[in-house]
């Protein structure tokens, strides 16, 4: 400002508004008021927050204090009635503490060592303040501690047999893990033992078939991820696999398909495959089901998922064909071109099972051309003394066999002995002998019920059983030709049945898919069998190496 | 349903569909009929009806149908039917296991669906053994229209023998068989001998190949069967220009016109020893390699056989006389056995030609291999055929002499 | 690989199989209807016929090649126009339906006289029917592994139980084995086309293959010689057992054929049924490929995204069409009719296409500089 050359000095807010000094000093009031309304509004915010905090979450029961009584009080009335619940209260230095623990399922020699022991010992008296972290870092001795603060997870934690220290004064609590409760030894499995190999079988506890599997492969590439199913029973579901072989996007898929599952309550690894597959409506099993280690690691190192349910033996493995559900783990210890008949050998008698009866009644009643003159004779003969046609006939030995079959799974063993002789004297000559049926049905029966055995999954030997039925009206209607139906509409079910992405019979005869023909109608020596199978999807399909 | 997706529709809609044909099949079993409940047939015998002097059986009336008017010449078809053991108890000793059922017509079919108001059980062709015509049946109608039935119905199994007898047919369905076994069967079994029985013409003669004969135009002979009093046996063959029955030739021809066509498994030559009259050596074939060919020489035609055999010394009535294993007799039995090969063959066929009758099928091996001299001669075979010369030559090898020299 | 996404998707090798199982379910009638033509040198004619449809279906394949990812319903109305291309569409689907209801009636007969006594043919067309609409529901993934399943078990069965005839075979009478009328020969090489039926699916299944390792010329080129050679085996059989006399006499030589084998001692007798029951499995695949095929042909022209309900309305036509053909004239005229448009559309509209799109790209790439 100043003169300068006879100009006149004008103000800059003369020309330019917004510059006054007047406007900038009564902007910069309300600025400055702005600033202190905001610091007020930031601490009543902060109140409200704390305030918020201080009340449980959503989904929380109730929120820890750090006084001990109402801890107790909450916590006794959320275990009300639960008379296993036990509550052990002591002095830890000059406060007060309570154990809180199931009894039966926590281990009280661990937690009288390592907490009790150490908290009520004389050189503890001394402290002055016992607080959370020294009882983490320096006091309480047990591996598996953790510090825990939402409710929800403390009850469900203590109900599945931890035990729970809480110290008047400080309001997180620790959940010391000290779980053992019965179990089952590890032993061999009754439905699929063999001669040859590994006796062990998965038991009912998670943790020990987790070992079991761990102890067969010392890979860290075996991942593990646990899921808790069943929104009331929250029992743990292990999902298995080997990270570097198994299919891109199949795990992703799986857990998927899991989390979809809502049930209050699951019990049995057939739920959550019943929950999981593409046709729940077919009569095929869709997912593999071992109680063996071996079977599952084996399966694991081809590319496919395992999936280990807490109280249940029995392991889930997808995806599954035909191909990997007639393989048993004896064809493994056998001689190769021995155990190439044996398969083949299954698979026929796989048919057989569930076309004999219908074949029968299709020669018998339709076709009696298709049997030689001598034969046709004696058949003849043998059928002349007896009153009913062929369809009824095979309907009341099937009945007959359906209901021995059901009473030899449920029978006590006390006194199977007695109703094997009932069965088979009784029931198999009496009725031959009175005439009723014909023993060359009782032939063909009891070869149809036994080659339904021969089966390596119990599943598939039901699933032939099931199919007997509609092949016998089929075949009591059209003969052979019914037969033929029935058979070509069963191979077309099967070839459309996916399990996760892969066909369920269309990979054993399929050309693109030839290499994996060395393992799935024979098998040949181990040295030949040097890659993985092209069905599942390996990442990497040589066997040796990492 | 209108919610689900397409695909998830159509597979319903599929579904009720692959329901709804399937109750077709639901809606009845056409063709359910129990193996027991069915009569097997085992053989059948074509008579001619109303011969006098036959056996005029009183039930002659109700083995009788009406035709509705038509005057068809009347055969009497006879059925052997099992009898199966039954919920009537087992069966007494010397009760056959069969047993006959009759009926007079003109028609095959007519007279099977006749003889359904005879029989308790539907009749069952499918195990049918063989079919034996009588000669007055095949010389009243000729062999195409007694056989027309047999080969156009589905149920006929093919490899049913086809017999013909001098006398009546009947009684040889009613004939019991010494080995307890039903008599369609026996007779089929006598058949199957024919591997090492060269005079029993049943190696080519079943119901396929009469067939296939009759369709071809060709002639044709069918193996013999005769009954008299307890002794059912096959011998000789009884010969058919086209369809129409000329004459018989005994077994001696047969094994001739086998060894002519080459379809001899296992034969015996025998030759009488020229040394010592009154005493014989049999030859014992085993493989041979027969080549009969025709030969075209402008207009000539001549036919070539030439047969060569490998076997065993089979039986010498003379050994002691002989040494079997030196190289002089055997060379001089090989030449005998060929001479008697050569005269068995030369008998057959000159009693073919006698007859007119082409047995062996020339006609056809001349079609096959001078297809050209065929077109142009086929309408005159008849006349050239009885002139037509065979030039045999045969040669025969003694392999071994047996267990004893 | 393997997997999920690509399971539509087929190598060369499958769709030769895809070809061969359609053909080789031997149909009596035409058979029958070859030797009656050429006589004994029948075999030639199958050879010439083999050959010939070699070439067609070789044309096709480059004709496929010039548009790949259409099939033929696509890419027929850019090179005729809309019209023409719709007509030619029509008779390419008329042609199948024709000659599907023919073999449809054809099956029921054979095996109803065979197999069964009174059931009536209905029946027996709507069973088989029923099961090849649900594999023809499908997505293609799945029939062609049905059919692959189906090549493997029941193709190698049936093919042993003819060779099991050969008990009945007579060396003489397949002899002359030279023709002595030449067109005989040519009469029997137009009526093999009803034999070689079947191999026109892979217009339109040529978009699915993906060209793999094996060449698909010489894999398609290798299937018609193996159909050629198995057509030649069979006739020599069945004229061997009967002669040609006879064969001309016999509706359905081949099952006849079979039916006289017999070896007395062992239980090799009757053996017609059990090949019956494979041939029934191999006429399956037969007719569920062509219910798809037929079923695509609309979805892709009409543009619908989905085959299924084509399927199931295609379906009851097939089975009107297969009924109405009972009188013997009318059977008998449905197969000179497709046969006649199938030599027509094979023989001439086809590689009267090819020799046009060629003319085309070559015109378009002289125009283009």
């Amino acid at each position: 400002m100043g003169k300068k050359q006879g100009r006149t000095c004008r103000k800059l807010s003369a020309g330019f508004a917004a510059a006054s000094l007047t406007l900038t000093a009564q902007r910069l009031t309300a600025l400055r008021q702005l600033l202190n309304d905001s610091t007020e509004m930031a601490d009543d915010l902060s109140q409200v927050i704390r305030d918020l905090n201080s009340a449980p979450a959503a989904g929380q029961l109730f929120l820890f204090t750090a006084v001990l009584a109402d801890n107790e009080q909450l916590l006794r009335e959320v275990f009300r009635d639960c008379d296993d619940i036990r509550y052990r209260s002591f002095a830890a230095g000059d406060k007060r503490a309570l154990l809180v623990y199931l009894r039966g399922m926590t281990d009280v020699t661990l937690l009288e060592k390592n907490v009790l022991e150490i908290l009520m010992s004389s050189k503890n008296q001394q402290l002055v303040s016992v607080t959370a972290d020294l009882l983490m870092n320096q006091l309480i001795t047990s591996a598996a501690l953790r510090i825990q603060t939402s409710a929800s997870e403390v009850i469900e934690d203590v109900m599945s047999g931890n035990a729970l220290l809480l110290i008047d004064g400080i309001a997180e609590t620790l959940v010391v893990g000290a779980v053992k409760y019965a179990k089952r030894q590890v032993a061999e499995s009754k439905v699929e033992g063999l001669a040859r190999g590994p006796h062990d079988a998965f038991t009912e506890t998670l943790e020990d078939n987790l070992v079991l599997l761990r102890r067969r492969s010392h890979d860290p590439n075996l991942k593990v991820r646990i899921f808790q199913l069943g929104e009331r029973s929250k029992t743990s579901l292990a999902v298995v696999y080997v990270a570097n072989l198994v299919k891109p996007g199949l795990v992703a898929e799986v857990e998927r398909r899991l989390e979809q599952i809502k049930v209050g309550q699951v019990l049995l690894s057939a739920t959550v495959e019943e929950w999981i597959i593409d046709h729940p409506w077919s009569p095929f099993p869709q997912t593999g089901s071992t109680e063996r280690p071996d079977v599952m690691s084996a399966a694991l190192y081809e590319g496919r998922v395992g999936l280990l349910l807490d109280n249940t033996p029995q392991a889930l493995l997808v995806p599954c064909t035909i191909g990997s559900l007639m393989q048993s783990v004896e064809d493994y210890t056998v001689q190769p071109v021995v155990a190439s008949l044996i398969r083949l050998t299954r698979y026929l008698t796989a048919l057989l099972g569930i076309f004999l009866p219908a074949m029968y009644i299709a020669i018998v009643s339709f076709h009696p051309g298709m049997l030689p003159t001598s034969l046709a004779i004696s058949v003849a003969e043998i059928r002349a003394k007896t009153p009913y046609p062929a369809f009824m006939e095979v309907l009341i030995m099937e009945f007959i066999l359906e209901v021995f079959q059901e009473a030899v799974t449920r029978m006590p063993e006390k006194v199977a002995p007695a109703a094997t002789i009932v069965g088979g004297f009784v029931i198999g000559s009496t009725l031959v002998q009175s005439g009723l049926v014909n023993a060359m049905l009782v032939v063909a029966i009891a070869g149809t019920a036994i080659a339904s055995y021969t089966m390596p999954s119990y599943n598939l030997s039901l699933t032939l059983r099931w199919l007997r039925v509609p092949t016998i009206l089929l075949a009591a209607f059209l003969g052979f030709f019914g037969i033929v139906l029935g058979y070509l509409a069963i191979v077309v079910h099967m070839c459309s049945l996916r399990s996760f992405g892969e066909s369920y019979l269309g990979g054993l005869f399929d050309i693109t898919l030839l290499e994996d023909m060395k393992d799935k109608l024979g098998r040949l020596p181990a040295k030949w069998m040097g890659s993985r199978p092209k069905q599942f999807g390996p990442q990497d399909r040589t066997r040796a190496g990492e | 349903m209108a919610s689900l997706p397409v695909w998830r529709r159509a597979r319903l809609v599929g579904g009720y569909l692959l329901l709804v044909a399937l109750s077709l099949a639901l809606a009845g079993c056409w063709d359910q009929a129990e193996i027991q409940d069915r009569g097997f047939v085992l053989a059948v015998a074509v008579d001619v009806a109303d011969v006098p002097g036959s056996q005029a059986k009183p039930d002659a009336r109700l083995e009788s149908y009406n035709e509705g008017g038509k005057n068809l010449p009347r055969y009497r078809l006879s059925l052997q039917i099992l009898r199966l053991g039954g919920s009537t108890g087992g069966e007494k000793i010397g009760e056959s296991k069969t047993f006959v059922i009759s009926d007079t017509g003109g028609s095959m079919f007519e007279m099977v669906r006749d003889m359904l108001g005879q029989s308790s059980k539907t009749i069952w062709f499918e195990n049918l053994q063989f079919i034996v015509i009588s000669e007055a049946a095949v010389r009243r109608g000729g062999l195409d229209r007694v056989m027309d039935f047999w080969r156009r119905d589905a149920e006929m199994r093919w490899r049913a023998k086809v017999f013909i007898t001098s006398g009546e047919a009947r009684p040889i369905l009613e004939y019991m068989p010494p080995s307890g076994e039903p008599g369609g069967i026996f007779l089929n079994h006598v058949a199957r001998r024919q591997i090492k029985a060269p005079q029993l013409a049943t190696a080519i003669n079943d119901l396929l190949s009469v067939m296939q004969l009759l369709d071809a135009k060709s002639d044709l002979f069918l193996p013999r069967v005769e009954l008299e009093g307890k002794t059912l046996k096959l011998e000789g063959a009884g010969l058919f220009k086209r369809d129409q029955f000329v004459g018989y030739s005994d077994e001696y021809a047969v094994k001739g016109a086998r060894i002519i066509r080459g379809a001899e498994k296992s034969a015996l030559i025998s030759a009488a020893c020229p040394v010592h009259p009154g005493n014989f050596l049999v030859f014992e074939l085993f493989r041979h390699d027969t080549r009969l060919r025709p030969h075209v020489d402008g207009d000539n035609i001549y036919f070539t056989l030439d047969i060569a055999m490998r076997g065993n010394l089979g039986e010498v009535s003379c050994q002691a006389e002989h040494k079997t294993q030196s190289s002089e007799y055997l060379r001089a039995a090989q030449v005998l056995f060929a001479e008697e090969v050569k005269h068995n063959v030369l008998y057959a066929f000159q009693a073919q030609q006698k007859m007119g009758v082409d047995g062996v099928g020339l006609a056809r091996y001349l079609k096959a291999y001078e297809p050209v001299a065929w077109a142009r001669i086929k309408d005159r075979w008849d006349e050239i055929y009885p002139t037509v010369p065979l030039i045999v030559s045969v040669n025969v090898a003694i392999v071994n002499v047996g267990e004893h020299q | 690989m393997a997997n999920l996404e690509v399971k539509s998707q087929m190598s060369p090798l499958q769709l030769a199989i895809v070809v061969i199982v359609m053909v080789i379910g031997i149909h009596s009638d035409t058979l029958v209807r070859v030797i009656k033509d050429a006589g004994s040198a029948a075999w030639l004619s199958l050879l010439l016929g083999g050959g010939l449809f070699c070439g067609a279906a070789l044309v096709m394949v480059k004709l496929g090649d010039l548009f790949p990812g259409l099939t033929v319903v696509e890419y027929l109305p850019l090179l005729w126009g809309k019209w023409l291309g719709a007509a030619v569409i029509f008779l390419f689907t008329v042609i199948f339906v024709i000659h599907t209801s023919f073999m449809l009636q054809g099956f029921s007969r054979v095996i109803a006289f065979f197999m069964f006594d009174r059931t009536p043919f209905e029946v027996l067309e709507a069973g088989l029917l029923a099961v090849c609409v649900y594999c023809a529901l499908q997505d293609w993934g799945t029939i062609l592994r049905v059919v692959q399943l189906v090549f493997f078990t029941a193709v190698p069965a049936a093919l042993g139980f003819i060779g099991l005839s050969m008990v009945s075979f007579h060396y003489i009478n397949i002899l002359p084995l030279w023709p002595q009328h030449i067109q005989g020969v040519g009469y029997g090489v137009w009526h093999s086309w009803q034999e070689y039926f079947g191999y026109e699916v892979l217009l339109m299944l040529l978009p699915l293959v993906y060209r793999g390792k094996s060449r698909m010329s010489l894999v398609l080129a290798g299937s018609f010689a193996f159909l050629s050679v198995f057509f030649v085996f069979v006739t020599s059989l069945v004229i061997g057992t009967f002669t040609v006399e006879g064969v001309i006499n016999l509706p359905y030589p081949l099952v006849s054929a079979i039916r006289s084998a017999d070896l007395p001692g062992t239980y090799l007798e009757r053996l017609d049924t059990y090949y019956l029951l494979f041939w029934i499995q191999i006429q399956f695949a037969m007719f569920a490929v062509i219910l798809y095929i037929l079923a695509q042909v609309p979805t892709r022209y009409f543009g619908y995204a989905d085959h299924r309900p084509w399927v199931l309305a295609l379906t009851p036509l097939l089975f009107i069409g297969g009924d109405a053909l009972h009188s013997s004239r009318l059977y008998i005229m449905a197969a000179q009719s497709s046969n006649l448009l199938g030599m027509a559309f094979s023989l001439g509209i086809i590689p009267a296409s090819y020799g046009l799109a060629w003319w085309r790209r070559r015109g378009g790439n002289g125009a283009n500089g």
